[in-house]
């Protein structure tokens, strides 16, 4: 067995991670920055949940605006994964927190939840970057 | 100024002109309206009208006329109304 057959052989072995569901989005961050100083509170309240307005807290407005673009861009593309057991989920279902790590991990609760139950769904991995004035967010489903 | 005008002119506020809001014209396909952009139109209803519009809600609006159709509602049932 070669170096990579055996590395396939180990990434295929006892259990499998089967990709069941993809998902991605992309966000303006001055748009949505744009959006939050027209409507401000309820706009915020309607998108995020307490914990993530928490997360988003500190910093300057663009800083504030960039973190909230990135989980705009991570809800959507979860909801993305859902296809259609995710129709009617609405903003506040799902929830993108933050490991100790860093990473950003979906919390999922309401029509989202049962949706990804719905789907036979195990597990969901998230990764969010900001670039350029966007943020982009990429969700996989297992 | 009716319902159907107030709309109009919060519409206008968010950035459209009001002669591509007839009644039929599509939220998403026809006025490029994408799912935040909903949100803060939603809001604006909400803070113009002084009415809470559910979050559920959301997802029926296709075509312009539901938010036209929403806002009515939610005025004539009065109960619904904040303030």
């Amino acid at each position: 067995m070669s170096a990579a057959e055996a590395l396939i052989a180990q990434v295929t072995g006892d259990s499998p991670a089967t990709v069941r569901g993809i998902g991605i989005d992309v966000v303006d961050v001055e748009r949505l920055r744009a959006m939050l100083e027209r409507r401000g509170q309820p706009l915020c309240d309607r998108l995020f949940t307490p914990a993530e307005q928490a997360l988003c807290e500190g910093g300057s407005p663009r800083h504030r605006a960039c973190r909230m673009a990135g989980r705009i861009a991570a809800k959507e593309a979860v909801r993305k994964t859902l296809g259609g057991y995710g129709q009617g989920c609405g903003w506040l279902d799902i929830d993108v927190g933050r490991a100790d790590s860093g990473q950003p991990v979906p919390r999922l609760s309401g029509r989202a939840e049962q949706a990804f139950r719905l789907a036979s769904f195990t597990g969901l991995h998230l990764s969010i970057t900001h670039e350029a004035g966007v943020a982009v967010a990429i969700a996989v489903a297992v | 100024m009716d319902v159907r005008e107030q709309v109009v002119d919060v519409m206008r506020g968010v950035g459209f002109d009001a002669a591509e809001l007839a009644d039929d014209r599509r939220l998403a396909e026809d006025l490029d309206i994408d799912s935040t952009e909903l949100v803060e139109i939603v809001v604006a209803l909400e803070q113009h009208f002084g009415i809470g519009i559910d979050a559920e809600a959301e997802g029926g609006f296709t075509v312009f006329g539901d938010l036209v159709e929403c806002v009515g509602r939610l005025l004539s049932a009065g109960s619904t109304v904040r303030g």
